[in-house]
């Protein structure tokens, strides 16, 4: 198959503009070359399979997702780390559950692509991770701790974390920065997604979802492939935790 | 005989319990145990009309912040009762959070629709959150549809019918000359044009996130038939309503004005000017119509290509497996991966240190005033080179669509656009597709119709200066073409008849006509 210079030129200015910044908005110009099926067919065929990543169209906005991941565009555990401002990787895997249960909140029916809800408080946030939290101590310890061992670090070892932080401290002045509260946590891991135009806090209270963040859930999740992914990924590392425990119970 | 009667008396049951149903919130207001001196209802429904009237006036104050201070007034002035302003904070966020917009979750009602015999849940919210503009840190909020047509059916209108009688009241008090009462009536009927549009955006929305769901329920075809109707129905009262403001004024102005007719006149003034933002914004209702249909198209393509009709339950799918199984790190890193931002190296080059060095500064390489200041004029000047590309790409495609409709004026007294179209499809079908592909073809069409009788002069014959396109553009048409010009004048005018597009798009039919100078046809 040929293709004409000028459609390798306009994918490519795409793709990059989309680097540059995860979206393109307002841009008729790149916006109706990627109506072009010759440059649509780079992207998808060349672009995104090798660089692996997505780009959604929805209306007149781009987005590029790195997806799962992605070596080359994705950041590391590390560089997360240092974004969102924290110190251990127990707060890592808490921030990460934070975001998970953020969208729970918000993508929770089995029969609906819209978000179900305009905003959640945060002290509703906080009392979910809490709940979960408390559900995973209350597992049998040998069980938690079997798993850990060998996994280094999941769930069970962040919960205790979580809970021996106060939920909230009223006498601290700027709650964003601080560090010996639930809230001020969560603040500060969707502060770095605010940052990235996801979310919205509003006056430190309530969290809404801004529609970058509604398009990407609805074009990369909302897709059978993509899904059976994801639910393979969390399946093979139930049954590896299954395996490891059940090996590791022999041994002793 | 006994089903058909059954039938007819539960059509639209399911209509009616909604239109009940949006009641319930404010009504449930009084079942709460905190505030019981108060009447929360009562509250709650002056809460809503306080974000009516700022969504009227476009004001932009319905925050917490105003809210409270009109609950502060109102329990002072009813209960005599004085509260700081953090009681009225807190009275507010229970009022607002808690009671009109249920923490963020749609309000919810279930109930048995007799006429299909199934069981329903309406969920709608009343007050949300306006558009978000994350640099502001305050919230603002405004009333939804739902929370519109409530307050309409308290008092008012349907909303569906607003703009019509607001049209008619409009009417009412030019001739009554109540010219205060005009300026409101005017500031509704923008609102009603603006929820219009707000519609249309909620529709895209939806299509955007269930294209689906909305083609199962025939949401575009209702909306799109709705909106033509409206359309056809509304542009003919503008006009009219343009029309008796201008007779109005000119009663005014002839002969000598008392000073209360003279602050009519300045009235009539702001009434008009505000009348004539609005028919433009209604106007761009049909651009929008048009927008959302190609957006349909797109979806629908797009759901066919990657056939998404999966759905995600984050919480049961995702969370509680993370949850139950222990998930470790990298598992939960790789469900969230897609909606993390995307990482580039930045590499050094070594011959940056041969470039040009500036000292290090105290801030992290703050700009000083100057530098400031000649990147805006650089940035200005690259705005304004784009803004000049586009303008000449828009008077260039409009200069086409005009000498398209006006060149059979030369040899005809009068053409219907769908012959040109016809004739057009015939000799060059690539341009065919191309134009009536064009959402500004359409506007262009419908500015031509609102503007009546046409003259088409030369720059030399126009006493003024030309500044909008299309007058720019005619002008411009004029001087270059001497038949255009010998046509001398013409009408667009709108006829009964339908035309459908190969996109699927139907307009109507319009009839070009011509006239001579003196604008006689």
């Amino acid at each position: 198959m040929e293709w004409a210079k000028e459609d390798v030129q306009l994918a490519f200015r795409i793709f990059l503009r989309l680097l540059e910044n995860g979206q393109i908005i307002d841009e008729r110009e790149l916006f109706y070359a990627y109506q072009r099926s010759e440059v649509r067919q780079i992207l998808e065929e060349v672009i995104e399979a090798e660089a692996d990543v997505k780009i959604f169209a929805l209306g007149d906005h781009l987005y590029l997702s790195p997806g799962l991941d992605n070596r080359t565009f994705g950041y590391t555990n590390e560089e997360l780390r240092e974004k969102m401002k924290l110190r251990t990787n127990q707060e890592l895997y808490l921030a990460y559950f934070t975001i998970l249960c953020l969208l729970a909140k918000f993508y929770n029916s089995d029969d609906q692509t819209l978000a179900s809800r305009q905003f959640v408080p945060l002290e509703e946030l906080e009392e979910t991770i809490t709940g979960h939290m408390r559900r995973i101590q209350e597992t049998p310890p040998e069980q938690v701790e079997e798993v850990s061992a060998d996994l280094q670090l999941n769930l069970a070892n962040s919960a205790e974390i979580w809970l021996d932080l106060p939920p909230f401290d009223d006498t601290v002045k700027n709650l964003r920065s601080a560090r010996n509260n639930r809230i001020s946590f969560l603040l500060r891991v969707l502060a770095f997604l605010e940052e990235e135009d996801l979310v919205q806090i509003l006056q430190e209270h309530e969290v809404r979802l801004l529609p970058k963040m509604e398009h990407l859930v609805v074009r990369y999740y909302f897709h059978s492939q993509r899904k059976d992914e994801l639910l393979a990924l969390l399946a093979t590392d139930g049954a590896f935790t299954q395996r490891l425990g059940s090996e590791q119970h022999a041994t002793h | 005989m006994i089903m058909k009667y059954w039938e007819e008396m539960f059509a639209g049951f399911s209509e009616r319990m909604q239109n009940i149903a949006v009641f319930g919130p404010l009504l449930q207001l009084s079942q709460k145990t905190s505030y019981q001196e108060y009447s929360l209802p009562a509250l709650g429904l002056a809460v809503m009309l306080f974000v009516l009237e700022d969504m009227l006036r476009t004001d932009k104050q319905s925050t917490y912040d105003n809210i409270a201070r009109l609950l502060q007034e109102l329990i002072h002035r009813y209960y005599h009762r004085e509260l700081s302003h953090r009681e009225a904070l807190d009275l507010t966020y229970f009022l607002v959070k808690e009671g009109l917009m249920n923490q963020g979750r749609p309000h919810q009602y279930e109930y048995p629709d007799f006429g299909t015999g199934k069981s329903e849940t309406y969920k709608f919210h009343l007050v949300e959150l306006a558009d978000y503009q994350v640099e502001e840190k305050t919230v603002l909020l405004k009333l939804s549809t739902a929370g519109l047509e409530l307050l309409f059916k308290t008092k008012e209108m349907y909303n569906e019918l607003q703009i019509s009688i607001t049209q008619l009241y409009l009417r009412q008090q030019i001739q009554k000359g109540v010219f205060d009462g005009a300026l409101r009536t005017v500031e509704e009927l923008a609102l009603a044009v603006r929820t219009e549009k707000e519609r249309i955006r909620q529709l895209e929305e939806r299509i955007i996130q269930d294209v689906l769901q909305v083609a199962r329920e025939h949401e575009l075809e209702k909306q799109i038939q709705r909106i033509n109707e409206q359309l056809q129905r509304e542009q003919e009262v503008f006009k009219e309503l343009t029309e008796l403001i201008d007779h109005t004024m000119e009663q005014y102005q002839q002969g000598g004005l008392s000073e209360r007719e003279e602050r009519g006149v300045q009235s009539m003034m702001t009434v008009r000017r505000r009348l004539l933002d609005i028919i433009y914004e209604h106007e761009s209702l049909f651009k929008e119509k048009l927008r959302v249909h190609q957006l349909m198209l797109q979806s629908i393509e797009a759901m066919i290509l990657t056939s998404f009709t999966t759905k995600v339950n984050f919480d049961t799918e995702f969370l509680q497996p993370a949850v139950g199984q222990n998930a470790s790190i990298n598992v939960l890193k790789g469900i969230i991966d897609p909606i993390l931002p995307i990482r580039i190296n930045s590499f050094f080059h070594p011959g940056r240190a041969l470039m040009p060095q500036y000292l290090q500064r105290d801030e992290e390489e703050e700009l000083t005033t100057q530098e400031v200041l000649e990147l805006d004029a650089r940035r200005l000047r690259e705005e304004e080179a784009k803004e000049r590309a586009l303008q000449l790409e828009r008077l260039s495609r409009l200069e086409s669509f005009l000498l398209l409709l006006l060149r059979p004026l030369i040899h005809h007294p009068e053409v219907l656009v769908s012959n040109i179209l016809n004739e057009l499809a015939v000799e060059d079908y690539e341009k065919h597709r191309e134009i009536t592909g064009h959402m500004d073809f359409y506007t262009c069409l419908v500015q031509l119709h609102q503007l009546g009788v046409v003259p088409l002069y030369t720059r030399n014959e126009v006493d003024l200066l030309v500044l909008d396109d299309l007058p720019q553009v005619l002008v411009k048409l004029a001087a270059s073409n001497p038949g255009i010009h010998g046509i001398g004048a013409f009408e667009v005018i709108a006829t009964d008849r339908v035309i459908t597009l190969p996109q699927g798009y139907v307009m109507s039919d319009f009839l070009i006509r011509r006239h001579g100078n003196n604008g006689v046809g």
